[in-house]
């Protein structure tokens, strides 16, 4: 397969999910379309070194490293706007959702960057924990570790005790009264 | 896709925002982008690179309409006007735009920040509408409530993309810069691979939104003694919202002045207003001159500016 034919059957299949990648992390219009085309436009470029039987993980991989430097570009500029305002609080990127959505999203927004994102990547990008590792660039066992963490302290935040959280699974006993080693 | 073995990652999914957006490989933008990464990897000069272009008139936005404050300088033609089409305003402006292609546009924009302080520009460029290959000359001189700040000319080569963007995977790739920095009271020449460009003070940027159709013809009014046609768009940039107000002469259709307001859609609280005045000038010598920045007496030459 040359390399085009290949780059746009990468494309058919990573298009959408590339889209509603920036659209779960807040982008709209023009700023998710950058997010999306930069994205592609590396894989284009980096064709050879596409895995090629999941090329979805490493995709998102590149998705995650550009839309954390076009977070901390926005925030930048952000901070360059407070300083000609009076009210730095009008730029600051409250949701305004109501309801449970609202609460949970609310919730979810308030953990670190690094809780938010692996959750996510799982809740809503539909990434197993090996492709999630993929993404963050650790290893499976770490990336489950993190998921496990951050789920416990979004929770938290909702004041759900881990014996809630989790469903009755048959045959399995449940123990949240301690962490996972994490392996780096 | 995995399981979600637990209820608060579910109610989590279904919390994720817009879960009924569905785009598609198959659409028109999704082609559009397509064909746009292909040619990049066919033209190496367009690949990404990491170079700063700065854009001048306002930071990352345009700038938008304060209606108050051009509302006592704009009076309706009254009821018996007739309205034009966006369809014949659009080919009328474009034509104008087309002859005046070689000429210089010379623009002054008050911004008012909010709260902030007063911004004037003053900028020229020329040509007006350039075609690739041909070198572009951008002077912008910038004030702060009456006190001159800095006057910069940034002379560069037209490259194929579409004239303004943002992105550093496009636009010429180096300029020659002569800045004078009042505050230093220095000024320099040099060669360098930040590119000054006039952004949302470009007449292309007018130029491309016309182009698009997606405007609003409000009427036809008289604008400081003359017969012109209001327009309208708006754009959003985040939790930004820009609405311009252009008004074009109503037998030239040259450019007028432009009125744009920036809002914050959290609190629909003003950020800017500023207000832009064209003028076409013919690109005789006399006003080529105008496109170099003069260097005050007393002034220090320095090896490079601080800002390019």
């Amino acid at each position: 397969m040359d390399p085009e034919t290949r780059f746009r059957a990468v494309f058919e299949a990573a298009y959408a999910p590339l889209c509603r990648y920036a659209r779960h992390r807040g982008l709209t219009g023009p700023d998710a379309e950058d997010l999306v085309a930069q994205t592609l436009e590396i894989a284009w470029r980096r064709i050879d070194d596409l895995p090629a039987a999941e090329p979805l993980p490493w995709l998102y991989a590149v998705a995650h490293n550009l839309w954390r430097n076009q977070v901390r570009r926005e925030r930048r500029r952000r901070d360059l706007l407070a300083r000609f305002m009076a009210s730095p609080s009008v730029a600051a990127c409250a949701d305004p959702a109501a309801g449970e959505p609202g609460v949970l999203r609310a919730a979810l927004a308030s953990l670190s960057d690094a809780d938010q994102e692996v959750l996510r990547l799982v809740a809503w990008d539909g990434l197993s924990p090996a492709d999630v590792a993929v993404v963050l660039g650790c290893t499976p066992v770490a990336a489950r570790t993190r998921l496990h963490r951050a789920r416990r302290r979004l929770a938290a935040r909702l004041g759900i005790s881990p014996g809630t959280q989790r469903r009755a699974r048959s045959g399995h006993k449940q123990d949240d009264s301690h962490d996972p080693v994490e392996v780096p | 896709m995995i399981p979600l073995d637990d209820d608060l990652l579910a109610a989590l999914r279904a919390a994720r925002p817009d879960p009924g957006y569905q785009p598609s490989a198959d659409s028109p933008e999704a082609a559009a982008m397509l064909a746009r990464i292909l040619r990049a990897r066919r033209d190496p000069a367009r690949r990404m690179t990491r170079r700063r272009l700065v854009l001048a008139g306002l930071p990352a936005m345009a700038g938008v309409a304060a209606a108050a404050v051009v509302g006592a300088a704009v009076t309706s033609s009254g009821p018996g006007s007739t309205r034009p089409t966006v369809s014949s305003v659009r080919t009328a402006v474009l034509d104008a735009f087309e002859r005046d292609s070689g000429d210089i546009v010379y623009t002054t924009r008050t911004i008012q920040w909010s709260r902030g302080p007063v911004t004037t520009q003053q900028a020229w460029t020329y040509p007006a509408f350039p075609v690739p290959g041909q070198q572009v000359r951008f002077r912008l001189f910038q004030s702060q409530n009456g006190v001159p700040v800095e006057d910069t000319e940034s002379i560069y080569i037209q490259d194929n993309s579409s004239g303004l963007t943002q992105s550093t995977t496009a636009g010429p790739r180096s300029a020659e810069i002569i800045d004078v920095e009042y505050a230093t009271r220095t000024w320099s020449r040099q060669q360098s691979s930040s590119v000054l460009l006039a952004g949302s003070l470009s007449p292309s940027l007018i130029r491309d939104e016309i182009a698009s159709g997606r405007f609003t013809v409000l009427g036809r009014v008289s604008l400081a003694g003359r017969q012109a046609i209001e327009l309208t768009w708006s754009s959003s940039l985040g939790r930004l919202t820009v609405t311009t107000t252009l008004w074009v002469d109503a037998q030239t259709y040259q450019p007028l002045r432009s009125v744009a307001t920036t809002r914050a859609a959290l609190h629909d609280l003003l950020i800017t207003a500023a207000t832009t005045e064209y003028h076409i000038l013919p690109a005789t010598p006399a006003n080529l001159d105008l496109l170099s920045p003069p260097i005050p007496a007393g002034f220090t030459r320095t090896a490079s500016s601080p800002h390019f």
